[in-house]
């Protein structure tokens, strides 16, 4: 009797108690760390996407402008330049960040009018499709971004996801010319003008049409000049297509990247620039660029006096190849450019000298570093952390003078309206106005009102004026685009992806500095496929080779270095 | 039909003529310690009739006198009395020796002959346990049971440690450690070190068994397979660590107060400093700077003057000022950097008992200085426990136990061994540092700021002794746990058990950086306070019944039902804060920004909890004590499953044999002492963790802050793609073995053969981010475990005063994956991604190692150099080792003399590929014995050929190719074979004789000397290295096999005094 009234109580409140923890169960499924979908909000997602975008353009920039000797490539060769993890984040950023993001935001945009939002979220993306494009090749795009439907979707031809770049940017276009609702909360870019992002979705469209001449030379050339007839284009610095910092330093670090790595801590400047550049700057033409001042600071004023480097044992480390001879040609720059233009030369990998002190780093622009009056002081130290404009730079991804040279070139190689020269000036003389008012921009006082180091209007000229020589003695159509895209580079200080873009395209600068080892291997035409496809998509084939051209680069192989 | 018929009318008529000419029959039991002897059983030979005795060891039995009476209890020998009339029969049980009655602790704390289990079990007693140098259980076992793999993260005191029990069977499940149950409850074993393995997941934060006290383990079960754990659910798929305290075991002291007092002391040392070259100092291509690197000149060749560093210079210049010079010469900084800890521990333990009730308090202080300067380990481990055995059938037992364990170390993040670790690390910058380097003559930091001052000209390195004091991490964590259960006896045969379980803590870790340093970038530099709370809480309900009976004629019944329900809450709360004001004050408030996210990027604050409810059954049937089948079964209901999912039963079916009960011509053997087959199929769960299976939105606040000072936040759709289908996961496992006792008991075998499957894995499967995702969860792919697990036990000599005893334990498990999903190419596991990394591949073993490698010639299989001669590298990763051991052999020897005993230990691991970033530092910047070559003499890369095929004649300079080939070259040239070989312990120990003590107040006193990893080898690395592969920089999970500056070894040796009142 006792078993049975005791088996029967505790099976009666068995029972009772199932349901109980049924119900139990069920309210521990849902994640109390974060909200539901239905909390989603357009203008999240248009912070999301903004801020994914930056950091995709600056992804790209950092890979390419070691290509472009802007900053060092360590190498020593081609091949092994970068392993493929190092694309990793710009592939994960262009493909979660921005296609995912844009695409869950657009039909939730449109639904609710807010049809700037929407041409927004396709105006990045298409920048970011062609961008991919220009970087990999062939990418993934019509069978991408199907989550689980599709684990393993396979690549699309370039020249196919150039044109539905180009279609989403006219779909952006006709978002602008529609009445919206609500414009965007805080649009990092343009401040919710619909008027600017559409001339951006129309420079773009310059940009994508000149990459392709090679390959189709006729139709661009037509859409080219349509462009250029309506010129509702990014000619002047208001237009322009950058992504602005702050000085806030901690939680978040809203600075410069650039500012972050070489005067964020004590220990100095993290990169090194490119000899190659800075020689460009200062010693190619014979003038010294009026922009130098602004684009590099230099730490130590003259290597071959100052008491931080002048015993032997401490240069030598520091700078080891100033007491070896030069592997170059008479005429390229190597190791040390001038006395105090010290950055590293293309190729070199070893190991690094405790000269984060002492080389030059970056300037006021764009990275809202310091200004060089000859200060002849570290950044580092207890100098460092605030020095300068304080990192609230600028990332410029489209500027004014850009679309002047692409206009010069389109002029010189297709045959549409205008003149080179003169465009190319009107670009010289845009970079030079940006440049100009940098400080006021980023609100900096510069350390000094000594005409010798600042751009100055007699300045300007002269450098006009050599430009204007250089290309009148330009012999060919190819000389004188090398004259063109030899400014663009200097313009395009900060921006790694155009200079890139452009040197694939036309060969030009011509006069790049080779590795500093014989056997660099080919130059990269497109950049190996990152980790995070290769090594989890079934489809993805790993090249084997750096030579492996995009589909609008139909020139010869290894034509460049 | 016709047979039973004559049975039962058989039985029938024995009953009548027994119930003729019955009377009753009192006797009382007690064991030979004079305990009463409860719980026996009293049965008449040849009949059903039969009884307990009760608490008191008292029975009453109505039988014929002279009737044989077969009293047999659980431990104790079976013996048959006579019945005799008039007055209280004693009889004392005596404990039984042999293999054939031992009895063992089983799942949900059920007592069980071992002859009568279908699966393996390994008790570890715990004179193998207590007065050991390491106070971290999981290290205690090492090498101790067979099947059971121990890998520690680094030899820092108090870092976390990796259990697995028969390999690992899960792809992305986390870490395979198996299910801690202290004094019958689950215990949290897991290891909260929230980051990844870069901020030093596993090495800066502690496996919380921890909190456990060694010094108060009673005794450990280990239940290796399924068959044994099923009852635990899928909590015991990884296996059971089944722990009794000296509190919860209900021992009955030999006196009626006993008190026990213990205190060691161990010197703990570094094990393993690399034997570093003494002719060359730090530079490169033989001229001298303040390199990382140590190709400089020859010590006979020393540069003109060495003037100290910039750093130096400002910070002090009266002393190293301009025109000050030191001398250059090898310094022997690394090794000096260490310290020698003391490791004590003071521990007591009072037991005492009454008729009915028992008592133990247990209390252990330790405190445990680890070699690296600023790591240590703290602990207190309070505990009381009892049992009281109530005249109503009621049995109460308590036992509540409070920890607190405050583990502090400098910080050990993965380290590149290049330019600058990932984050501030003790080790990075530390065990490369070049000879001609004064890291202990010189100040560390700059007396007036505090920041770290060392000897590279541009100060972009930070001073590991700045680092040992100004960059802390450390958990502190106050536990409670413990259990209250009661159990009521029915009546005969059957028992109700209702037991509460308990286990409760908060742990709050913190990362306390000074400004001032020079790692991790601008975070770090400006001073980082990172501190969390957490509060972990797990209960658990289980009711039992117990149901033991007999039938027919031989056959014995014995039944477990029930349920349990178990409910895991955990809840953290975080701030991380930069920017400090004021030097060396922790406190928020001294900090200007504060963030809710940690260096990781990882959310500081989060919560979850997770239910899972079961019911549960084991049936197992004797036959004569030669044979027993049992059928067990559960079925769980859990909360991270969408409800048409959230069930599954599992079921499993065992058996035993035992021949040398059966066949007469065994049972006198003196060859075949005890011989027993087992055979067991059993299946158990794997259920998700929770929130997998339902989207949500990922947001994050203050991610920019523009010029304007608008702030911007974001909203995303989170990476990890929901899975509403997710179905739990079924693990099946075969396995057989033998147990066995030969030659007069001289030879001891337990041998056993496991095959485990699971598949449908539950899943985190990485996406290729082009799908818009970078993870899922799914139910796909298989592993399978199979392997050997032996120990072999052989009495040498046995006699009055001598002893020889040799053990071995042997371990083989080979594990592989299969059933891949065609659309799956590959699931990382662990490290890093691109780099070199942990996956799981079709076809290949489990966490196989993959990374770049050297592109091989097709022709002669030699690797490739370049133009340059250098290694030509692969522009993809693939596979380059595995790093799972091929086995694993302890070999224990003991022997006594009288009351003296040695203990000698050694393990050997083979195979299993190691990447080291250490071993590829140290020579790929000349530091070691192993690059102590004329450095003048240009070098080609042996066995390889050039691009073409033709032999590589490329000729470059020593250092150029050391550099490049290890430091920067493909991750297979730094891939070592981790086979090890290791003392592991040595003791002495002695007893003094009882006689010397008897006009004392001492009723034992024992003395011994032990030491801990006192040496070892692994031949494949690099000689001068000295690289110890026990170690992983992974931190506490499933991935093994990189080494990225996780630290040498610990080495202890001390002495223990134990003594008994």
């Amino acid at each position: 009797m006792k078993i049975i009234t005791i088996l029967a109580a505790t099976a009666i409140l068995l029972l009772g108690a199932c349901n109980k923890l049924n119900d139990n169960l069920d309210q521990q499924l849902n994640n109390p760390n974060a909200p539901t979908p239905a909390a989603a909000d357009v203008d999240l997602y248009l912070g999301n996407l903004e801020l994914n975008f930056i950091g995709f353009f600056q992804g790209n920039s950092d890979v390419t402008e070691p290509m472009m000797r802007m900053q060092t490539m360590f190498g020593p060769t081609y091949f092994n330049a970068y392993s493929a993890s190092s694309y990793d984040g710009i592939w994960n950023t262009a493909y979660t960040g921005i296609f995912k993001t844009a695409n869950t935001m657009i039909p939730l945009a449109v639904a609710k009018g807010q049809y700037i939002h929407s041409g927004i979220a396709k105006v990045l993306k298409a920048y970011t499709m062609i961008t991919l494009v220009d970087m990999f090749g062939d990418v993934p795009y019509t069978e991408a971004s199907q989550g689980v439907a599709n684990t393993n979707p396979k690549v699309d031809k370039g020249r196919l996801v150039y044109d539905s770049a180009l279609a989403l940017l006219d779909a952006g276009i006709a978002d602008f010319a529609k009445t919206s609702t609500v414009g965007p909360a805080n649009d990092l870019y343009y401040a919710g003008s619909k008027t600017k992002w559409t001339t951006l979705a129309k420079t773009i469209k310059l940009k994508a049409y000149v990459q392709t001449r090679l390959v189709d030379q006729a139709n661009v050339t037509s859409k080219i000049s349509a462009l250029l007839t309506e010129n509702d284009l990014i000619n002047t610095a208001a237009q322009d297509f950058v992504f602005n910092y702050s000085t806030k330093n901690q939680a978040p670090d809203s600075r410069n990247g650039h500012y972050v790595g070489n005067y964020g801590t004590d220990a100095g400047a993290g990169d090194y620039l490119g000899n190659q550049y800075m020689w460009a700057l200062t010693q190619e033409k014979g003038l010294t660029d009026p922009r130098t001042r602004y684009y590099i600071y230099r730490q130590v004023d003259d290597v071959t006096t100052d008491p931080r480097v002048a015993d032997q044992t401490t240069r030598q480390f520091a700078l080891a190849c100033y007491y070896r001879p030069s592997p170059y040609p008479a005429g390229t720059p190597y190791c040390l450019v001038g006395t105090g233009y010290w950055g590293r030369d293309h190729g070199n990998n070893e190991g690094t000298g405790p000269d984060n002190l002492l080389k030059s780093t970056w300037g006021l622009y764009p990275a809202a570093g310091e200004f060089d009056a000859n200060q002849n002081k570290s950044v580092g130290q207890g100098a460092g952390r605030a020095v300068g404009a304080k990192g609230a730079g600028i990332t410029p991804i489209w500027l004014s003078s850009f679309t002047y040279f692409l206009k010069a070139e389109a002029a010189l190689m297709l045959g549409t309206t205008g003149d080179p020269l003169a465009l190319t000036l009107s670009g010289i003389g845009e970079s030079f106005n940006k440049v100009k008012g940098f400080n006021t921009v980023v609100g900096y006082t510069l350390p000094t009102t000594d005409t010798n180091f600042l751009i100055t209007p007699y300045k300007q000229q002269k450098y006009l004026d050599k430009v204007t020589s250089l290309y009148n003695a330009a012999a060919t159509n190819d000389a004188k685009l090398n004259v063109i895209i030899k400014e663009y580079y200097l313009s395009a200080w900060g921006n790694g992806v155009e200079p890139y873009n452009n040197y694939r395209r036309t060969g030009k600068p011509d006069n790049l500095q080779r590795t500093l080892l014989p056997n660099e291997g080919s130059f990269i035409r497109s950049f190996f496929y990152p980790t995070v496809y290769v090594d989890f998509n079934k489809n993805a084939v790993q090249k084997t080779v750096t030579s492996v051209q995009v589909f609008w680069d139909t020139n010869p192989a290894d034509f460049i270095h | 039909m016709r047979k039973l018929l004559t049975c039962l009318a058989g039985m029938a008529l024995l009953c009548l003529s027994a119930l003729s000419q019955t009377t009753e029959i009192s006797g009382k039991i007690s064991d030979d310690k004079g305990n009463p002897g409860g719980g026996a059983s009293i049965q008449e030979k040849n009949s059903k009739r039969g009884t307990t005795s009760d608490a008191n060891g008292l029975f009453k039995i109505s039988t014929k006198p002279g009737t044989t009476l077969i009293i047999s209890s659980v431990g104790y020998d079976k013996q048959q009395v006579a019945a005799s009339k008039g007055g209280t029969m004693a009889i004392v049980l005596t404990t039984s020796n042999t293999a054939l009655s031992e009895v063992v602790v089983t799942a949900l704390g059920i007592k069980r002959e071992k002859k009568a289990l279908g699966y393996a079990v390994t008790t570890v007693a715990n004179k193998d346990i207590e007065l050991r140098s390491e106070g971290d259980i999981g290290r205690v076992l090492n090498g101790k049971v067979a099947g059971l793999s121990v890998l520690n993260t680094s030899g820092i005191s108090g870092s976390g440690t990796n259990i697995s029990i028969r390999g690992i069977s899960t792809i992305t499940g986390g870490a395979s450690t198996p299910l801690f149950i202290v004094d019958n409850v689950p215990f949290d074993a897991s290891n909260n070190g929230g980051d990844n393995f870069q901020y030093g997941g596993g090495t800066s934060s502690s496996s919380r068994f921890l909190d456990l006290d060694p010094n108060n383990i009673e005794s450990v079960s280990v239940l290796k397979g399924l068959s044994a754990a099923t009852l635990y659910g899928e909590a015991g798929r990884n296996g059971v660590i089944l722990i009794t305290t000296k509190n919860g075991s209900g021992r009955k002291p030999a006196k009626k107060l006993e008190i026990t007092g213990s205190q060691s002391v161990f010197a703990n040392k570094v094990a393993n400093l690399p034997d570093y070259q003494n002719n060359y100092g730090g530079g490169f291509d033989l001229v001298p700077s303040a390199a990382f690197s140590n190709w400089g000149p020859h010590f006979t060749n020393p540069p003109a003057q060495v003037a100290y560093s910039p750093s130096l210079q400002n910070a002090y210049p009266d002393l190293y000022g301009a025109g000050k010079t030191q001398d250059y010469k090898a310094y022997n900084s690394v090794p000096k950097f260490f310290r020698t800890g003391v490791v004590s521990t003071s521990s007591i333990n009072v037991a005492a008992a009454g008729a009915n009730t028992t008592f133990n308090a247990n209390y252990t202080y330790m405190n445990d200085q680890g070699f690296t300067p600023n790591n240590r380990v703290f602990k207190n481990n309070f505990g009381m426990g009892g049992t009281a055995k109530l005249s109503n059938n009621f049995t109460l037992n308590a036992v509540l136990n409070f920890a607190m364990t405050d583990f502090q170390t400098p910080i050990v993040g993965a380290n590149g061994g290049g330019g600058g670790p990932d984050v501030s690390s003790v080790f990075g910058f530390l065990m490369f540092t070049p000879r001609s380097v004064n890291l202990m003559g010189l100040p560390y930091e700059n007396p007036v700021t505090h920041s770290s001052v060392y000897y590279r000209g541009g100060n972009d390195i930070e001073n590991p002794r700045w680092t040992a004091n100004n960059a802390l991490s450390g958990d502190l964590t106050y536990r409670t746990y413990g259990t209250f259960g009661l159990k009521y006896d029915i009546m005969k045969g059957l028992s109700l058990t209702y037991r509460f379980g308990l286990d409760i803590y908060s742990e709050r870790q913190s990362l306390t950086v000074n400004k001032g340093g020079i790692s991790g970038g601008s975070g770090y530099v400006n001073g980082l306070y990172r501190t969390t709370n957490s509060f972990s809480q797990l209960l658990n309900h289980t009711l039992v019944a117990n149901y033991v009976t007999s039938f027919a004629k031989d056959f014995s019944l014995n039944v477990d039902a029930g349920v349990e329900l178990r409910n895991t809450n955990y809840n953290q709360n975080g701030l991380k804060s930069t920017q400090q004001i004021v030097y060396g004050l922790f406190d928020h408030s001294n900090f200007i920004s504060h963030d809710i996210l940690s260096e990781g990027g990882t959310d500081l604050d989060r919560k979850n909890s997770r239910t899972t409810d079961g019911v549960f059954a084991q049936a197992s049937v004797g036959y004569k004590e030669f044979a027993y089948l049992t059928f067990n079964g559960r079925n769980d209901w859990v909360s991270t499953l969408e409800k048409n999912h959230r069930t599954l039963f599992y079921p499993g079916i065992s058996a035993s044999f035992v021949p040398t009960s059966m066949f007469e011509a065994l049972k006198a053997s003196r060859a075949i002492n005890y011989l027993k087959l087992r055979i067991g199929y059993s299946t158990s769960a794997h259920f998700p963790d929770p929130y997998n299976t339902r989207a949500s939105l990922a947001l994050a606040t203050n991610v920019f802050v523009d010029r304007n000072g608008n702030v911007v936040n974001i909203g995303a759709i989170p990476n990890r793609v929901p899975n509403p289908d997710l179905k739990p996961e079924l693990e099946k496992e075969t396995e057989a073995g033998i147990e066995g006792a030969f030659f007069d008991r001289r030879l001891t075998l337990d041998l056993s053969a496991y095959y485990r499957t699971a598949s449908n894995q539950i899943l985190d499967r990485n996406l290729d981010a082009s799908t818009g995702s970078t993870v899922t969860t799914i139910n796909a792919g298989a592993v399978d475990n199979k392997g050997i697990e032996a120990a072999l036990g052989y009495k040498f000599v046995s006699n009055k005063n001598w002893t020889w005893q040799v053990d071995l334990i042997y371990s083989l498990n080979k594990n592989k994956v299969h059933d891949m999903p065609d659309d799956i190419k590959q699931i990382q596991t662990g490290g890093y991604s691109g780099g070199v990394g942990t996956y799981a591949i079709n076809g290949q073993p489990l966490n196989i190692l993959q990374g770049s490698y050297v592109q091989k010639d097709p022709k002669t299989g030699l690797g490739i150099v370049d133009a340059n001669g250098y290694f030509l590298g692969s522009s993809g990763i693939g596979i380059i080792g595995d790093p799972n051991p091929l086995y694993k052999v302890t070999g224990i020897n003991t022997v006594s003399y009288k009351s003296i005993s040695f203990r000698m230990q050694w393990d050997y691991s083979r195979g299993g590929m190691m990447f080291s970033n250490t071993v590829r530092t140290l020579l790929s910047r000349g530091l070691t014995k192993d690059t102590d070559f004329d450095r003048k003499l240009p070098f080609t890369i042996p066995n390889t050929v050039k691009q073409d095929g033709t032999p590589n004649n490329i000729q470059q300079s020593v250092d150029n190719i050391y550099f490049n080939a290890y430091g920067f070259g493909p991750n297979s040239v730094t891939l070592w074979d981790a086979t090890v070989i290791r003392l592991r312990e040595i003791s002495l120990a002695y007893a003094l004789p009882q006689a010397w003590l008897k006009k004392t107040p001492f009723g034992s006193v024992s003395l011994s000397f032990s030491a801990n990893n006192l040496w070892y080898l692994a031949p494949n690395f690099p000689k001068y290295t000295r690289f110890d592969p026990e170690s992983n920089s992974l931190g506490v999970g499933n991935a093994r096999g990189i080494d990225l500056f996780a630290g040498p070894s610990s080495r202890r040796m001390g002495a223990s005094l134990k003594i008994q009142f």
